[in-house]
């Protein structure tokens, strides 16, 4: 038993080099305010896998922020992984009427063992609402392209790697807790030896995920 | 505030200490048992208990020796003139969980028909020390095989049987063999490269060296391997994907292959197929 979670978890590993962590950010950070966040969660085999990372925001204009982010778990296990992007708002929700913000991400994968690295393009489109002024349930797509798809093994490379995903934020004056599901790869079947993961109509693999995230502002 | 850097730093820390991780060192790890090799453990398939030994052999990995738990199903006095399949068994955690699989191979045929060889790799059951490469796991396959040499048997009698996890060292001690040259190597429920498992997992070009260090790649081996051979793979195989090994085995270039391709079943091939088609399998394959 101990073996199989173990293994579970292992496994678990290979999924979260994609996405595996929630939207660094869904709606726009005020200009000057400063986020440090914690992810914990990952792909559910009868329990969601704590991966965990590490991320820091930043509001550069009401309308774009910047963003970055460390795999701690990844690194665990001697590979170095984190991303960079940064977010724009192109519409801002306005009662019922969602914001629509989008995200271009850079994600580097370094292997430490041997010095293999790999870069993955992301883009991702949010769209969210502002409930009383504090609660943020959000809705979004995000996609992962692989550039270096000829090098996929027995001719199986794709370029788009996408996922499915809604969550709820709630964003107090201070801390911002999140939690997010989504739905990894959900144009493929993925297979995952000894692992029994949760997919949607045998596809993909689902995630759940939750942020804790401490807000700063520049105080003039 | 306080409580997001005792977070952060206890991920540091659990970063820094965990950061020689590798996937391989805990899947290629069984446990200790208490062996039990009677026929009371089985469903069918019977032996004769006095024709079953177990013993301990000396692997020697490049100087990394280790003390290996293995089986034997048969008279020993018969190595010099029997057929024997050397059974290397996949990643469970001992070899109780493959005697039924061993004793159906030794009844191939009529009780005892063949001699069957099985071993713990090391780390695995009461086998010391543990397995970290793929040369660790082909050593302790070629200690099995200098123990059965040693009693007589060479090459056209020796049929070494890959399942699954023992695929892999099945196919890399068939291309390159040292103690004895293998005339036939059956590979059950095969995976193919350590890099196209993670690329399965995750879809993307990522090299197998992001989570681990071992490394195999039977599509690159059995190109050195030129005589029999036998692919058994469950079309419904959710462990080892049909497709990949598919996709290699049409691309092999050997005459001597030969494949069983088994629509509904997963990946207890030996078990979902029955015994009466798999012991007709075996026989075409042992006996051509």
């Amino acid at each position: 038993m101990k073996r199989k979670f173990i293994s579970s978890i292992l496994f678990a590993l290979l999924f979260c080099c994609s996405a595996c962590n929630t939207t660094r950010v869904v709606k726009p950070l005020e200009k000057g305010e400063t986020r440090i966040a914690v992810d914990l969660g990952g792909p559910v085999v009868g329990f969601p896998i704590p991966m965990s990372s590490i991320s820091g925001a930043y509001g550069i204009s009401e309308k774009l922020s910047v963003f970055g982010g460390f795999h701690a778990t990844t690194l665990a296990y001697q590979s170095l992984q984190f991303d960079l992007g940064a977010n724009y708002s192109f519409l801002e929700t306005r009662k019922w009427q969602p914001g629509i913000s989008g995200s271009l991400i850079l994600n580097p994968i370094i292997d430490l063992r041997v010095g293999n690295s790999s870069i993955f393009p992301e883009t991702s489109v949010n769209f969210y609402w502002q409930l009383r002024e504090r609660h943020v349930p959000f809705v979004g797509i995000t996609n992962w392209y692989d550039m270096a798809q000829g090098a996929v093994e027995l001719e199986k490379g794709k370029l788009m790697h996408p996922a499915l995903y809604f969550g709820y934020n709630y964003e107090g004056p201070k801390w911002i807790f999140g939690i997010e599901a989504k739905w990894l790869n959900f144009d493929k079947t993925l297979m995952i030896p000894q692992v029994e993961h949760t997919s949607v109509g045998g596809k993909g693999a689902a995630g759940v995920y939750f942020k804790v995230a401490y807000r700063i502002f520049k105080t003039e | 505030m306080k409580f997001l850097i005792y977070i952060t730093f206890t991920a540091a820390v659990l970063t820094i200490v965990g950061c020689k991780n590798d996937v391989a060192s805990v899947l290629l790890k069984g446990e200790p048992v208490d062996y039990s090799f009677t026929n009371v453990d089985l469903a069918e398939q019977l032996v004769d208990e006095g024709l079953v030994s177990q013993f301990s052999l000396i692997s020697n990995n490049a100087g990394s020796k280790a003390k290996i738990e293995a089986l034997y199903i048969g008279s020993q006095d018969q190595i010099k003139i029997d057929t024997v399949i050397l059974y290397l068994h996949g990643n469970s955690p001992n070899m109780n969980d493959y005697w039924q699989l061993a004793t159906n191979l030794a009844n191939i045929g009529g009780q005892h028909n063949y001699g069957v060889m099985m071993f713990d790799y090391r780390g695995f059951g009461n086998s010391e020390g543990t397995s970290e490469s793929i040369e660790d796991l082909i050593a302790d396959a070629e200690a099995c095989i200098t123990w059965l040499k040693a009693r007589g048997l060479s090459k056209e009698r020796l049929v070494v049987y890959g399942y699954s996890l023992g695929a892999m060292p099945a196919a890399h001690l068939a291309a390159d063999p040292s103690v004895l040259e293998i005339g036939k190597v059956v590979l059950d429920a095969p995976v193919t490269t350590s890099t196209k498992l993670l690329q399965d997992a995750t879809g993307l070009s990522l090299s197998g060296s992001t989570v681990t260090s071992f490394e195999y790649n039977i599509p690159l081996v059995i190109e050195d391997y030129d005589n029999y051979l036998l692919w058994i793979h469950g079309m419904e195989d959710k462990t080892a994907s049909f497709e990949n090994f598919k996709y290699v085995f049409d691309r092999y270039d050997n005459p001597k292959k030969s494949s069983a391709e088994l629509e509904g079943v997963g990946h207890s091939t030996a078990i979902e197929m029955g015994f009466t088609a798999y012991e007709a399998l075996m026989l075409t394959f042992i006996r051509q």
